[in-house]
């Protein structure tokens, strides 16, 4: 299957992942344009009424989109697999028990919660989606992404991407469970293109970390042009 | 028949149910307003605590009461409200 390429420009790129990623081109460290890190997240900037709420993915998804300093105005495209999947799974849990459910993992267990709780925390009142699709989700995102910013290239879109490892039994222990998240600020002057192209997304590599890996120079079906 | 808890234990269960990653027991006064201008806690929070206090203590809080918020006010408050309500275990208590 062929298609036009999709070019995406971008500002700038954060990753952060919660434990060493065990590959040389995913190194902590910034270049001025990709600053990737692991460890501690760092939420400095989200009030600590907030920051008890916060999930170990959404903290992820805070520490990325925080270093990419697009608070404001630009609008949000949040991707996941599987979201707050853990939340889900002890409500689920809860209500088969017969147990009462507790009404702050329930504010915060739908998709939409990451860049709900970011608005919150930014005052910001500009459009957001959430994006789900599968081991695909992070490529559908951008695609989303870059719809969003061709309908209005005026103003950047902050792109988001992030997943957790799953609770037993569901958890998978290859890369694909690691918790980590991507952002990029999509937008005008471009200091790098992605080139996306077509490709299964349940073969190889996940899209993030093979996305990642090109931003740092890899051959990659993501490439940059 | 009641249930008798310190306010220190009051504080630490409060701390743990609500995920207050900064405050020890130490920080936060007995008469001190839990909610909004005080330690901030807002109506999440009070949901939160009072599925918790159920729980834990077996406190019946009818939502009619109108003396609900009052209980709910501090800690001290609180502990008052558990000793004339509270049917738990006395695994907590002092």
């Amino acid at each position: 299957m062929t298609s036009a390429p999709l070019v995406l420009p971008l500002l700038r790129a954060a990753a952060w992942f919660g434990e060493d990623p065990l590959d040389p081109l995913l190194a902590p460290g910034s270049d001025g344009f990709l600053d990737l890190a692991w460890g501690e997240p760092d939420l400095g900037f989200v009030d600590r009424q907030l920051r008890r709420r916060l999930s170990p993915l959404a903290r992820a998804c805070f520490h990325c989109a925080g270093r990419l300093g697009a608070a404001g105005d630009a609008r949000v495209v949040f991707a996941s697999r599987h979201g707050e999947a853990e939340r889900t799974l002890t409500i689920l849990h809860d209500l088969a028990a017969g147990a009462e459910v507790s009404p702050a993992q329930f504010s915060t267990s739908v998709h939409n919660s990451v860049p709900g709780l970011w608005s919150i925390i930014n005052g910001d009142h500009a459009s957001f989606s959430a994006v789900a699709a599968g081991p695909g989700s992070f490529g559908w995102g951008l695609v989303e992404a870059l719809a969003a910013f061709r309908a209005d290239p005026s103003a950047p879109v902050l792109f988001v991407y992030g997943d957790d490892r799953l609770p037993d039994p569901w958890a998978d222990p290859t890369p694909r469970g690691l918790l980590h998240a991507v952002a990029l600020l999509v937008g005008e002057p471009a200091a790098a293109r992605l080139v996306l192209a077509m490709a299964d997304p349940g073969a190889g590599p996940p899209q993030s970390l093979a996305c990642l890996r090109a931003l740092r120079g890899a051959p990659s079906p993501w490439q940059l042009g | 028949m009641g249930m008798i808890i310190t306010p220190f234990e009051m504080k630490q269960f409060i701390i743990a149910t609500l995920g207050l990653e900064d405050l020890t027991p130490e920080g936060i006064g007995d008469d001190e307003p839990l909610f909004a201008e005080g330690l901030g806690l807002d109506s999440i929070d009070a949901l939160e605590l009072g599925i918790a206090l159920r729980k834990r203590f077996q406190v019946q809080a009818a939502e009619q009461d109108p003396g609900l918020k009052e209980h709910f006010a501090t800690v001290r408050s609180l502990v008052a409200f558990v000793a004339s309500n509270g049917q738990g275990p006395l695994q907590a208590g002092a």
